[in-house]
């Protein structure tokens, strides 16, 4: 690819990032976690001395690496898709698999986290806070799972070229779903590990 | 997106540090002896404007359709402005 062609363009057509369908899918997991989060901001507001008795028992120091660990892998996936925009295939595919271990790096801390409250014997019945944090942790937690898989699915696919400049809808769209859920992350905990 | 994409290759990294800032700033704001009020602004005013960095340039919103870009950024200013709200 010619950069200095494709950078003179100067009218570029508003377009999707990745596959429409998959947009509709991000735009209704959105919805699904966006009832979570006000319903835990109802919650909160009828019974807030729970939830900061709850919070308090929450360290900020795991989550706030794992921000950093999701946060990563977003700038390393959003730069796979440029380095597909150049044809620099191996490139694009190393930070895939970045990615992925970025979010592994996320899984491994959270499985420490959540090991750690079972083991204090706190489960969905403990009380209304501990009911939202584990059932909404928990439910995002899948989601970085998922992401992996389709970041993951996407390097795998990439090893034989097929991501090609002006041919990268999958890994566009691999990528929107990866950066739904880092956003959905950074509500989730501003709201429940720093908003005390 | 190719177009964009290229133009828009060297803000991943300066996105990426502004987000880093943000979340160690979040993370600061925790131990800050704010009011609960106070905190929660703080804390969900710096997750609105990581949100804003990510729609904009990860997400590469600002080169979709203003219907998906204008979706995005409604359903982060709603669950942002109301969770504050539920604090005060």
């Amino acid at each position: 690819m010619n950069q200095s062609v494709t950078l003179s363009a100067s009218a570029n057509p508003r377009e999707v990032p990745g596959d429409l369908a998959m947009w509709f899918f991000i735009l209704a997991e959105l919805l699904v976690f966006g009832v979570f989060f006000l319903a835990y901001g109802y919650a909160r507001a009828h019974d807030p001395a729970t939830f900061v008795a709850g919070q308090r028992q929450l360290a900020l120091g795991v989550p706030t690496v794992n921000t950093l660990l999701l946060i990563a892998g977003s700038a390393s996936v959003s730069a796979a898709v440029r380095a597909f925009v150049l044809d620099r295939q191996r490139t694009a595919r190393r930070l895939l698999w970045l990615t992925v271990a970025l979010g592994m790096g996320f899984v491994v801390l959270k499985c420490g986290e959540f090991a750690g409250k079972f083991a204090a014997g706190i489960t969905l019945s403990s009380d209304t806070f501990w009911m939202f944090y584990l059932s909404l942790t928990f439910f995002h937690f899948l989601h970085v799972i998922l992401g992996m898989v389709i970041i993951g699915a996407v390097a795998v696919y990439a090893r034989d070229g097929r991501y090609r400049p002006g041919q990268l809808a999958g890994v566009e769209t691999a990528a929107a779903y990866w950066h739904m859920v880092d956003l959905v992350w950074v509500v989730l905990f501003a709201l429940v590990y720093v908003a005390r | 997106m190719t177009m964009n994409a290229l133009r828009d290759f060297p803000t991943v990294w300066r996105v990426w540090l502004w987000l880093t800032a943000l979340t160690l700033l979040a993370a600061f704001l925790a131990d800050a002896h704010l009011t609960p009020g106070h905190l929660a602004l703080a804390a969900l005013s710096v997750a609105w404007l990581k949100g804003l960095a990510i729609v904009e340039h990860y997400m590469a919103l600002r080169h979709a359709p203003a219907w998906l870009r204008l979706t995005v950024h409604g359903w982060l200013a709603l669950v942002s402005a109301v969770l504050i709200f539920s604090f005060l």
